[in-house]
């Protein structure tokens, strides 16, 4: 089936905008990806007040991977930047081109990153070249049958596994193996792991090891060993104790934290420019 | 969407699971939680992917409290793999899709050598 965007209509877009804009100022939103409760719900549903990417379908006219993949994005992000994404993510599909094949070039441009970041072992770099060719193939309208993806996703697991120092992009390379077609979700999965991998990259280039993770665990616990466990009326909580006690060490510690927050938020925006320059990529010379 | 994916209760589980012949698989969650909410689309692909060789079901940990107490499920989500009744694998946490089917391809391939 032939997907229009709205419809060929920008009026539905706006009408999507606006009551994802009432959802928020009634602080209606949920966490997840593409869920519903019949009041609240993530950014994604409340465009359509439904988490049911038939209906999503029907509304918008979008392919349901586009869902999935904005609240992968937003998830982690306050509400008002959330929503200034998700105007811009809509704003960014023209009325009447159809989104459904977008979902193989989203994934090929996601590998693109992962192989631009780092040079990877061949056990994934075949894994992912692999998947990528799938891709391109599918997009040319080769139908391939569910065992050639079965393969794939053996494939991408067996270079994971393979390599563990390259874990987080192995985890990008597994969640491209599915055919978007069958398997909206990809839009979902693939940002979600996307967003970690470049976490994890900052976090690898910060001032923090393991045998800091270790220390300020092991500080934690004396603080509750020595202050909270015997003393039922202390109201302080183990982090404020820290503060306290080991000043130096809770401000290494919230700097940590801060920046890992910082990375989020980063790798969330960075993911949204290329949701959107994928979007915008493929405007056609005439939309409706 | 036509939904696969089952849904049980304390007052269902051992006809639906417990005796059940062949593999369940049974995901513990709850509406507050999260990565439960990040879980249940792609469980609902997944039950369609695996329809007629693996039953896939949902258990709302906060109405059903006895399913969840007999199994010591401690934090959500939390999937337990049944086959024919019995436990067979426990993931806590939210999981990749990939390495969900994965695991789910280890105990076919064992339940059909």
């Amino acid at each position: 089936m032939i997907l229009s965007a709205f419809h060929g209509d920008s009026d539905s877009r706006k009408l999507a905008q606006d009551r994802l804009a009432g959802h928020m100022e009634q602080k209606s939103r949920l966490p997840g990806l593409f869920q519903w409760d019949g009041a609240k719900g993530t950014m994604a549903a409340c465009l359509i007040d439904s988490g049911d990417p038939d209906e999503w379908e029907k509304r918008l006219g979008l392919s349901p991977w586009l869902a999935y993949a904005i609240d992968a994005i937003t998830g982690s992000l306050d509400t008002p930047r959330a929503t200034r994404i998700v105007d811009r993510l809509l704003d960014a599909i023209a009325p009447g081109i159809d989104t459904a094949p977008l979902a193989h070039v989203l994934v090929i441009a996601m590998l693109d990153e992962i192989g631009a970041s780092e040079a990877l072992e061949p056990a994934l770099a075949d894994a992912s070249s692999a998947i990528r060719e799938t891709h391109e193939k599918v997009m040319a309208g080769s139908d391939l049958p569910p065992s050639e993806w079965r393969r794939l996703r053996r494939m991408a697991v067996a270079g994971s596994d393979a390599v563990p120092s390259q874990e987080a992009a192995g985890a990008v390379i597994e969640a491209a193996a599915w055919n978007p077609r069958y398997s909206p979700t990809i839009g979902g999965e693939i940002l979600r792991h996307w967003i970690h991998y470049e976490t994890v990259r900052a976090r690898r280039d910060y001032d923090w090891t393991p045998a800091d993770d270790s220390h300020i665990r092991a500080l934690l616990e004396k603080m509750h060993g020595t202050y909270i466990a015997p003393n039922p009326e202390e109201k302080r909580d183990v982090f404020q104790l820290l503060e306290v006690y080991y000043p130096g060490e809770a401000t290494r510690l919230r700097a940590y934290i801060a920046h890992g927050n910082d990375s989020i938020t980063a790798s969330s925006e960075r993911g949204c420019q290329i949701v959107q320059r994928v979007l915008e990529a493929n405007v056609p010379e005439n939309p409706a | 969407m036509a939904l696969k994916l089952g849904n049980v209760t304390d007052a269902s589980f051992e006809n639906d699971v417990a005796l059940r012949a062949g593999l369940v698989l049974v995901d513990f969650w709850a509406p507050w939680c999260g990565p439960c909410r990040t879980l249940a689309p792609i469980l609902e692909e997944l039950a369609a992917e695996y329809e007629g060789e693996i039953s896939i079901t949902k258990i709302n940990a906060d109405e059903n409290p006895e399913t969840g107490k007999s199994y010591c499920v401690r934090s959500l989500p939390t999937l337990i793999l049944f086959r024919h009744g019995h436990e067979v694998e426990r993931i806590v946490g939210a999981i990749s899709k990939t390495r969900l089917a994965a695991t789910l391809n280890k105990h076919l391939e064992m339940l059909n050598p």
